[in-house]
């Protein structure tokens, strides 16, 4: 069964292979996704990501999430070198973490209740576990930043996650309005890790080196990771094929 | 001490934020203002949207045209939200009554929309009743770079000219929200310049 909804600002589809509660799994997920837009959002006044920023409520109050959420974000900023940041115009806003984190834990809840054969997409940030309806490893297209109804790529992978960050493809019309550069370097890097919580971070944090990214997770043990650059150009590490083969 | 560092940091950020605040305490006010364009050579998106995409082929590693998602007013916007920010704000300058596109002359601002990870708010400049450019005020920076790099090749790491096969998966890995946030804004954008 598959179900999605916009949670978070974002689409978010659960699918749930051959079991006759899919549909209660499915709602779970939904429901934690929604708790943790209640908690982590930056738009929403009663949120206590917005508490925080407005000087609300202090480090002795945090919830237990939150101070998780950022042990996570000084842990991240320390492993990228500073490229992972959380504060954005003077306002703390964790998104870039919260998300994968969120998916990761929402996995999470499908794997305690005994489900092997699932995937959770929220806003092309994918967690995989097990095998599709039809036995087969589960098929991911990376989108092609060019074409968005075309895929640029496709992986095959058994379990693990799967980010992508990216831009939009204006070419040289795409600029970065804190300093007015053009951002031409990379439009799209995907990353596949052993979980999505990892990916993700690495994803996000990658992203913003620019071409140095698909070197800096070439580093990374366990990870694989597909650049494409302003010219179309797909740049992939050296461990990349074993996901480019069908299992 | 890291942690101690990070408390100082978003303690600090807390102060920066609340002045902030108070100088600009409506971030989803819709700046919009309508200006004679003075934009025409600089770009030429207004070519690449009403055709199809060209992305490419797995032979010829050119550069492709963007998508033209965005053209339509009427198409991937949210209910409930943005279209009506610029109604009756778009009057175009004298030139642009008498043009054959279906814009207006004009630069049109869209409003800020959610992109979760911020704003995204665009500009449309409008030139001879075509779309001619695509501004960006407001943009996450959380995925966009500042930084300058090295650009030396690195032997073990493979490239190939990507491909644009159909998308016959289970699932897509990609950058939509953010997306779908530019065309939100864009869209609000061109209803107001629409004729």
């Amino acid at each position: 069964m598959k179900q999605q909804q916009d949670i978070m600002g974002m689409p978010i589809t659960v699918e749930v292979v051959g079991r006759d509660d899919a549909a209660v799994l499915i709602k779970k997920v939904f429901d934690y996704f929604k708790d943790v837009d209640e908690k982590f959002s930056p738009f929403k006044s009663q949120s206590e990501v917005t508490k925080i920023n407005n000087g609300e409520i202090f480090p002795g109050e945090y919830s237990d999430e939150m101070k998780q959420v950022l042990d996570l974000t000084e842990k991240t900023w320390r492993e990228t070198n500073g490229y992972f940041e959380v504060v954005f115009n003077g306002q703390f806003n964790p998104s870039g973490l919260v998300k994968g984190w969120a998916i990761q834990n929402a996995a999470q809840i499908l794997r305690r209740a005994g489900v092997k054969n699932f995937y959770i997409n929220a806003g092309g940030d994918i967690e995989v576990g097990g095998k599709n309806e039809a036995d087969q490893t589960w098929s991911v297209g990376i989108r092609n930043p060019f074409a968005q109804d075309k895929v640029a790529k496709i992986v095959y992978t058994a379990g693990g996650g799967i980010a992508t960050s990216g831009t939009y493809l204006r070419g040289e019309h795409i600029y970065n309005p804190k300093n007015g550069a053009a951002v031409n370097e990379i439009v799209s890097l995907t990353v596949i890790g052993p979980n999505i919580f990892d990916a993700d971070r690495y994803a996000t944090a990658a992203f913003a080196m620019g071409k140095k990214a698909i070197e800096f997770i070439e580093k990374l043990i366990g990870f694989e990771g597909y650049m494409i650059d302003t010219q179309g150009i797909g740049t992939m590490t050296s461990g990349f094929d074993k996901y480019s083969i069908k299992q | 001490m890291r942690k101690l560092l990070l408390s100082f940091f978003i303690t600090g950020a807390f102060g920066a934020y609340i002045v902030s605040q108070k100088i600009n305490p409506d971030k989803f006010v819709v700046p919009v203002s309508v200006n004679t364009s003075q934009n025409n050579a600089n770009s030429n998106i207004a070519d690449s949207l009403p055709s199809n995409a060209k992305a490419p082929t797995t032979s010829t590693p050119t550069p492709a045209k963007p998508t033209p998602t965005a053209v339509n007013t009427n198409t991937n916007t949210r209910p409930g939200n943005g279209m009506m920010n610029g109604n009756g704000m778009g009057s175009g300058s004298g030139a642009g009554m008498m043009n054959q596109g279906k814009f207006k002359d004009g630069s049109y601002v869209g409003p800020a929309a959610d992109a979760y990870y911020g704003y995204i708010q665009v500009k449309a400049i409008v030139s001879g009743g075509k779309l001619t450019d695509v501004q960006f005020l407001q943009y996450p920076n959380d995925r966009s770079t500042s930084q300058s790099i090295n650009q030396q090749a690195t032997p073990y790491l493979r490239s190939e000219a990507i491909a644009a096969q159909s998308a016959n998966v289970n699932i897509i890995s990609g950058a939509t929200d953010t997306s779908m946030a530019f065309r939100e804004s864009l869209a609000s954008a061109l209803a107001q310049a629409a004729n």
